[in-house]
């Protein structure tokens, strides 16, 4: 199936009235969370996946993409109404977009945001539809050394970008890796770590996982969030920006859609990641870099098109490699295992309804989101005041009849209560849980294709170079791990005496 | 970065520094629970060599590394410090309230059925832990849980087993 083939079939697939109507409900629905601050797009695509059991597997996955970058859209409303982020990607919006919002351009900025996130969209689905069947093809050639060192460097490259310290960030995967390594050996199929308990014969349910890292660990870190709006601009203005607004924007909307698209690929990137790299950039190419956090529009378009371009980018890798890039697409990812779906560069041969179908289905979300953004803003004002009580009652009830759903079975109620828990206390201590769920999705592709590959060649650890893509991707490995050791001397060498976390320079805010 | 974080590290507003003996203490549980693990995998399972893996061999080594990391981290405190945040009294009370409900919720789902379950949990959490009055509790459980078991029930035909108690 040509490109143009697989566009027509999508188009047949997303303009189906059951996959519009979930494409309007999963953009919907990504508008509120990103709207309500505390409940990101991880946990709410994972409280989600119990929904999708009984949809086909395209309509799941419209589904959940569109919460995806539905979210990236609804975190800019507040960011720049309220000065609060709705989720963390929109975060620089609060700066010079609440300082629109304050000198009475709040309409300008939302507009702005609204047509850069549109644009970012479309720049990196047509990268989706140019570059994953020709990638998928090439990876179609991966032997299992190559997988395995893929999935090694993913592993690094998630330590290296996630939040906090990488040390924190590998204890995390170890922690996921360990996890994962409970159920049967997937060489010989022993059970390993099963302590006699029938349910644990078949490993740890992977959305029960999920749910509760990200769902109750959520939960339970909000539990005694009460804190209201201070800084409320009610006076939104003119949102249609006139077309010498645009114009000035071009060049920050363009930047910014090839930065997201570019960041969204690398493991542990996306949305977050994207808007702050794009911000600086935007802040060193212009001309009045001090104005920069006093109303600049270009620091709002630039960074709202990456973070939507990157959340669409992300599904390049998932969809072609198999690999999650971010713990949304690890969401997604056990999505499509509960869909019968093994995500990888089978996928688009062997499912073009998915594939195809998502994509164009992001066409249409990113234009449904342009339309709905400017007269719903009111309602999602609103939504956004809801008070935080309710919404953790709701949630703890998708919780609980969530993870009974999966299989009937009370033990993975169990599980995601533990996984919350855990979730919880590694949050307390600093270590990110996102890269706890990767490494849980990774470390089976890992330790299966890393055995397997000694066992082809006799145990000859030279097999892990025997290909050039495999010696390529190990030299990239080299280059972050060099960089990450380097990196940290270097900012220990510069540091003041006594002052620690100084990695948070480098890292998000 | 968890969208907490962020909001928590703007308007001013300082996370509560963690105790570093606390933090110590907790990196020390998780350091000797993967030695632990470690020990264990090699006196348990078989681990091979590199020519010949057996079940042990991943775990063992992904232990391993795990012990190793951990205890490199016990030599430094700004790292163990690094992105803490302490539980605070309100957090621990908030806690305490929650985890018993979610605990009871295992087995009262295969005892009293979700029906009951759901509307159970949710009323305990709106009126206990969020602090609601009961009229707000009742409207808002009810509410919840029947739109959720709507969902899951009636949209999605999702099957539940019957409780052993209730029969539904």
């Amino acid at each position: 199936m040509d490109i143009l083939e697989g566009l027509l079939h999508g188009l047949e697939v997303a303009l189906s009235v059951q996959n519009l109507l979930f494409v309007l409900l999963g953009v919907t629905v990504g508008m509120m969370v990103g709207v309500l601050p505390g409940l990101g797009p991880a946990p709410t695509v994972a409280l989600l996946i119990p929904l999708t059991f009984t949809l086909d597997g395209p309509t799941a996955i419209i589904l959940l993409a569109g919460v995806y970058y539905g979210a990236m859209y609804g975190g800019t409303i507040t960011s720049v109404l309220l000065r609060i982020p709705g989720e963390a990607a929109s975060v620089v919006s609060t700066m010079d977009g609440h300082a629109m919002a304050r000198q009475g351009q709040a309409g300008k900025a939302l507009g702005l945001a609204a047509i850069g996130s549109f644009a970012g969209g479309l720049f990196a689905t047509a990268c989706l539809i140019l570059f994953s069947p020709t990638l998928a093809d090439f990876a179609l050639g991966f032997g299992s050394p190559e997988y395995a060192v893929l999935a090694l460097l993913g592993l690094f490259l998630v330590a290296y970008t996630s939040a906090g310290t990488t040390l924190k960030s590998l204890v995390a995967i170890g922690i996921g890796l360990l996890v994962a390594s409970v159920g049967p050996d997937p060489i010989t199929a022993s059970p390993r770590w099963t302590l006699g308990v029938p349910d644990l014969l078949g490993g740890f349910e992977i959305v029960a996982i999920i749910m509760g890292v990200f769902g109750l660990s959520e939960l339970l870190v909000n539990i005694t969030e009460s804190r209201r709006p201070t800084s409320v601009t009610r006076t939104i203005g003119r949102v249609l920006p006139t077309g010498r607004d645009i114009a000035d924007s071009a060049g920050a909307v363009g930047r910014g859609s090839v930065i997201g698209t570019a960041l969204g690929l690398i493991p542990g990137g996306g949305g977050v990641l994207a808007s702050l790299v794009s911000y600086g950039v935007e802040r060193r190419v212009s001309k009045q870099p001090e104005e920069f956090g006093s109303g600049v529009p270009q620091a709002v378009s630039g960074p709202e098109t990456a973070n939507n371009a990157a959340s669409i980018s992300t599904f390049i890798p998932l969809l072609t490699l198999g690999f999650p890039p971010n713990g949304v697409l690890a969401v997604i990812f056990g999505a499509l295992l509960i869909q019968g779906v093994t995500p990888g560069p089978e996928l688009i041969g062997d499912h073009p309804d998915i594939f195809w179908g998502v994509v164009v289905s992001m066409v249409i979300g990113n234009l449904v989101l342009l339309v709905m953004n400017i007269p719903l803003l009111p309602v999602f004002v609103k939504i956004a005041q809801i008070p935080p009580g309710t919404m953790a009652t709701i949630t703890v009830a998708i919780l609980v009849i969530g993870a009974y759903s999966i299989n009937g079975n009370p033990f993975d109620v169990a599980v995601m209560i533990g996984a919350g828990l855990v979730g919880y206390l590694l949050r307390k201590l600093g270590i990110p849980p996102a890269p706890l769920v990767l490494a849980f999705i990774l470390g089976p592709i890992f330790e299966t294709n890393f055995r397997r590959s000694l066992v082809v060649s006799d145990g000859n650890i030279t097999v892990f170079a025997s290909s050039p893509v495999a010696v390529a991707l190990l030299v990239v490995l080299g280059v972050v791990i060099v960089t990450a050791v380097t990196g940290r001397l270097w900012r220990m060498r510069s540091a003041r005496p006594g002052h620690a976390g100084e990695e948070r320079a480098r890292r998000l805010p | 970065m968890t969208d907490a974080e962020v909001i928590g590290h703007r308007d001013g507003e300082v996370d509560p520094a963690p105790s570093p003996r606390f933090v110590r203490a907790c990196f020390a549980v998780l350091f000797a629970a993967a030695a632990g693990l470690t020990v264990s995998v090699r006196l348990t399972m078989p681990v091979g060599s590199i020519a010949n893996t057996e079940p042990g061999f991943w775990p063992f080594w992904v232990a391993l590394l795990t012990t190793l990391l951990l205890g490199f981290a016990q030599v430094r405190p700004a790292i163990l410090l690094d992105r803490a945040e302490a539980i605070t009294g309100a957090e621990a009370r908030g806690l305490a309230l929650a985890l018993p409900v979610l605990l009871l919720a295992v087995p009262a789902l295969g005892q009293l059925g979700v029906a009951t379950t759901t509307a159970f949990v949710t009323l305990y959490w709106c009126k206990a832990v969020v602090g609601s009055s009961w009229r707000t509790s009742v409207v808002t459980a009810a509410a919840a849980s029947a739109g959720i078991l709507v969902i899951f029930l009636y949209l999605l035909d999702v099957p539940f087993p019957a409780g052993t108690l209730t029969g539904f």
